[in-house]
């Protein structure tokens, strides 16, 4: 792979066009005109790896063989920067673990329950899932409860990462060093230790797909963060459909620092807290008497 | 009360949703009335789903008036915008009808029409520049608006001459609209809009798509201004300058090695973070500048691919001297510009001629990240050690390899296979001890295809039958350098294989094998797999026989064309079209009635590339109204090369209802290739 000089197959205009159009299709991702050379720089190595000639070759293959399915998800892995870290966008984090997760201990309280789930959307390889149930095990409000953090992406190989728990030096550039304690250094440098990962679960799932998203269950809390962005407006609404389905009623949805749901829905209503904005499932009106419903 | 009535007054939302649905097949006296009542539906989803009705139905229906009215009243904006929406996708089609009622629209909803007239192409350009001066300043300004989404030399016109307005909304309006446009505007016109603090931003931008040469002192002076927007704005506009070439470009160039400090520094802090576009347009000026204090932001761009390819060039020029800043800054970059600026690295030493103490601090920086924790850095050092390693790296490399199967073993493995040119002993020694398969094997096989020899052949033809099959695919992919009976026998072993990517790799395989003479051996095996099951082996052997110039498949790829799966019929069209196929033309006429687009496609190519018959372009031309863009598209660029009669009256009424950009494009290109002989 060189970054300076071109090597292998060119990515034409309207071949870029229909691979763009066929991954919007797919998974709801919108692509910029100005990433043809982002299409064509990091799906080369596909091609290549296909034994195809060209990128219409590619299209083609996307098209037709049984697989497709599968590549179109290694291309959209190889489009997507997946980085992230633990404790990426902290001031969020301070909010979820200071505000959000006391006030549903009590509401939780109140309903008689003891389980609490946590839905990380496009958790890529897995930092934010073991943050959030880091964050749920420091705090202590929910020792003895059953909590499930629940992580989902459409790229297999960050899924793997994900359950292997095991995360390099730059993983690591924004976690307080006091939870240090929540990993074990071994050989290939730190893993996740077992009763964080006991709480942590990962599936495949497509965000747009509406039906298999139920699998998840109803949720208490969705975190998607920087994930949206990649949406066209359709594709962002039909996301954040789902989000409002899965959510128990009072349950809430964090964004990433630059997306809001301006323009897209209004179901949700926004809550103000000491260091962010999130949205929350509205909670149904209190009964107050019995009137019937109908006259 | 019908049935469909009561399902469009349903409480529930999807209810009325489908029932919208089913309202354009519907023959119902009142449907015009249900459908405009469900363009202004409480739920957006039934409010789309009724502007695509809408907008499929609205000449046949006669809905345009209600349209109009939907869109000019005031109680409902769900209804406005979903009416506004249907004048979007109808296009120029509306145009009629808008410019009809505009004068008895009342003055309060002249703006909404307005808008939607701004959709409606160049119709309406010569009243929404008339409307521009009107005396209501929302119509004025959505006018301005509207002449902006339009565009052309007539747009343009409008717009400009709202430069000097005294309304400085319109005189924002105007330059955003210019904008919008990339219009380039003389720096004489905008000059005395920069004073002008409400608008010197927008003017800044503007600016950007100046070819004079004289906008680069003025943008550069921008960029010392206190506060941060102007200087946001101006190294826009630089970078704007540069990606659109011309003089200004080159002008900006020459003058770029000679920038001050502060003027460097500005742009320092401008590369180093903030906004995407301010930043990759300062690091591209410093760049030209050879300032080396930018080679970090460059290498974090870069990591993401967001420098584009023109921006990297100033990389290119500066050359081998630029490799050891850049091996400078890697350390202190994270993992994946850290990687970036190796690679960079690694090609300037690869295309320059560095001292030979560079080349060593650069194979000492590649050995640190082949070791590192990091599959990314590891996957960089891997591919670069390809050009640089020497009979020390093959272990480290299998090492690396192995580590991180999934980043990291296709890089080694595409290095070691460079390095058995010139150390093969150390090659063979990493590569060689071990079985090959799994992912590790699939990539290093090609290495152990590279090494040739007795202890090569049999491990390659002991990995046809690892476990893994894409090392089995990888073994098969190696074959051609075995070459001769045996591969082709192999390779017939393979079609045999339990996995559709062997087979695959089988038949492409087959396809390039040929003998002394370059008389291709596989064709036997490729008439086999002509009549496999799977999709992709069948398709791939269609291909094949047509490049092998096989003439004895042409039966059987003709049945494979009329077998109706499109995947395959591609390929055989492809193949036919290559042989020559005296009977492809009775096979066309079905292909492009076909769903499936590529084929469509194929069919359009086999048609222009046939002998040229009165039928011919008649045919493509019938593509111009396919409902798939890159249908329409081709056959406006058949058209275009292949001419023939009413070619140009196709194109000519096509042209008038596109909306598509690209389609658009490819019309008037076709337009303006016509031969003479196909006028009239």
């Amino acid at each position: 792979m060189s970054i300076l000089f071109d090597s292998g197959p060119t990515l034409a205009p309207d071949e870029f066009r229909l691979l763009r159009e066929l991954i919007n299709r797919f998974c709801g991702m919108d692509f910029s005109d100005d990433a043809l050379y982002v299409f064509e720089r990091r799906l080369r190595d596909r091609v290549r790896e296909l034994g195809l000639d060209d990128f219409t070759q590619y299209y083609h293959h996307l098209r037709y063989h049984p697989n497709a399915k599968a590549e179109i998800e290694a291309a959209v892995d190889a489009l997507v920067t997946n980085e992230t870290y633990f404790f990426r966008e902290d001031y969020q984090l301070r909010a979820f673990r200071q505000e959000i997760l006391p006030e549903l201990r009590e509401r939780l309280d109140k309903e008689n329950r003891r389980n609490l789930t946590i839905w990380s959307a496009g958790c890529s390889t897995g930092e934010e899932v073991y943050t959030l149930a880091i964050l749920v095990d420091d705090s202590g409000l929910f020792d003895g409860w059953d909590v499930r953090i629940f992580g989902n992406d459409i790229s297999r190989r960050v899924l793997a990462v994900a359950r292997r728990a095991h995360y390099g030096p730059s993983s690591f550039r924004a976690m307080p060093r006091r939870y240090l304690r929540y990993f074990a250094d071994d050989a290939e440098g730190r893993q996740v230790v077992p009763h964080i990962r006991a709480m942590c679960h990962f599936g495949h799932l497509n965000l747009l797909d509406h039906d298999r998203s139920a699998l998840i269950g109803r949720a208490d809390a969705v975190f998607c963060r920087n994930v949206l962005i990649y949406f066209d407006e359709a594709a962002r609404r039909r996301v954040i459909d789902t989000f409002y389905q899965r959510l128990h009623p009072g349950g809430y949805l964090l964004l990433g620092h630059s997306e809001s749901l301006l323009n897209s829905t209004t179901a949700f209503e926004l809550v103000h807290l000491s260091t962010d904005m999130v949205y929350r499932r509205p909670l149904p009106p209190p009964v107050m008497s019995h009137e019937p419903e109908e006259r | 009360m019908s049935e469909l009535d009561a399902a469009i007054h349903s409480e529930d939302a999807e209810a009325r949703r489908r029932a919208v649905r089913e309202l354009a097949r519907s023959t119902d006296g009142d449907r015009t009335e249900l459908l405009t009542g469900a363009l202004g539906d409480p739920d957006w989803r039934v409010r789309k789903e009724a502007v695509g009705v809408a907008t499929e139905v609205a000449e046949g229906w006669g809905l345009l008036p209600a349209l109009v009215d939907g869109l000019c009243q005031g109680e409902n904006v769900g209804l406005r915008n979903a009416a506004l929406e249907v004048f979007e996708r109808l296009g120029p089609r509306a145009a009629n009808a808008l410019l009809v009622a505009l004068p008895g629209v009342p003055e309060g909803a002249r703006k909404f029409l307005v808008a939607a007239l701004g959709f409606a192409g160049g119709a309406g350009v010569d009243k929404l520049a008339e409307l521009s001066n009107d005396e209501d300043p929302n119509t004025a300004q959505a006018a301005l608006e509207a002449l902006a989404r339009i565009g052309g030399p007539r747009a343009e016109e409008a717009l400009r001459g709202h430069l000097r307005s005294e309304d400085p909304v319109q005189r924002l309006a105007a330059l955003e609209g210019l904008e919008r446009l990339e219009a380039t505007v003389e720096l004489d016109e905008i000059r005395p809009l920069l004073d002008d603090r409400l608008i010197r931003r927008s003017a800044l931008r503007l600016l950007g798509f100046g070819d004079d040469p004289a906008v680069v002192p003025v943008l550069l002076d921008a960029l010392h201004e206190e506060g941060a927007a102007a200087a946001h704005e101006a190294a826009l506009a630089l970078g704007r300058l540069l990606e659109r070439g011309g003089p200004s470009a080159r002008a900006l160039s020459d003058r770029a090695p000679s920038l001050d400090e502060p003027t460097r520094r500005t742009l320092r802090s401008l590369a180093a973070m903030g906004r995407d576009g301010p930043r990759r347009a300062a690091t591209w000026v410093l760049l030209l500048a050879r300032d080396p204090r930018v080679l970090g932001a460059a290498a974090e761009l870069a990591a993401d691919d967001r420098l584009p390819p023109v921006a990297l060039a100033a990389i290119r020029r500066w050359g081998v001297e630029a490799i050891e800043p850049l091996l400078g800054v890697a350390g202190e970059l994270a993992p994946r510009p850290r990687a970036a600026a190796l690679e960079m690295a690694a090609d300037l030493a690869q295309v320059g001629e560095p001292p030979a103490a560079t080349i060593e601090a650069l194979r000492a920086a590649l050995r640190k990240a082949l070791a590192s924790d990091e599959p990314v850095l590891a996957a960089a050092a891997a591919d670069a050690l390809g050009r640089f390693g020497e009979p020390g790296d093959p272990p480290a490399l299998v090492a690396a390899a192995r580590r991180f199967p999934d980043v990291v073993a296709r890089p080694a493995g595409r290095a070691l296979e460079r390095l058995a040119l010139t150390a093969r002993d150390a090659v063979a020694g990493a590569v060689t001890e071990r079985e090959l398969d799994g992912p590790v094997g699939a990539a290093l096989l090609p290495a152990v295809a590279a090494l040739g020899g007795a202890a090569a052949t049999d491990l390659l033809q002991a990995t046809l039958n690892a476990d893994d099959p894409r090392a089995r695919r990888a073994a098969v992919m190696a074959l051609p350098r075995l070459g001769g009976a045996r591969a082709v026998e192999l390779a017939g072993f393979a079609l045999a294989d339990e996995d559709v990517d062997v087979q695959t790799a089988a038949v492409m395989v087959l396809g390039q094998l040929t003998d002394a003479d370059g008389a291709p051996l596989g064709v036997e095996h490729l008439r086999v797999a002509l009549r496999a099951g799977a999709e992709p082996v069948v398709a791939a052997a269609a291909r094949a026989v047509g490049a092998n110039g096989d003439r004895g498949s042409l039966a059987a790829l003709r049945e494979l064309v009329s077998e109706g799966r499109p995947g395959v019929a591609v390929a055989a069209m492809e193949s036919l079209r290559m042989l020559g196929d005296p009977a492809l033309d009775e096979l066309l006429v079905e292909a492009l009635g076909q769903s499936d687009e590529e084929l469509v496609k194929e069919a359009l190519r086999a048609i222009a590339s046939g002998r040229e018959t009165p039928r011919r372009a008649p045919r493509i031309a019938l593509a111009l109204e396919h409902a798939a863009w890159d249908v329409r598209q081709l056959a406006a660029t058949l058209l275009g090369e292949t001419g023939g009669p009413g070619a140009r009256e196709a194109l000519a009424a096509r042209l008038e209802g596109e909306r598509d950009a690209g389609v658009r494009a490819a019309i008037e290109r076709a337009l303006a290739a016509l031969p003479a002989e196909a006028e009239g």
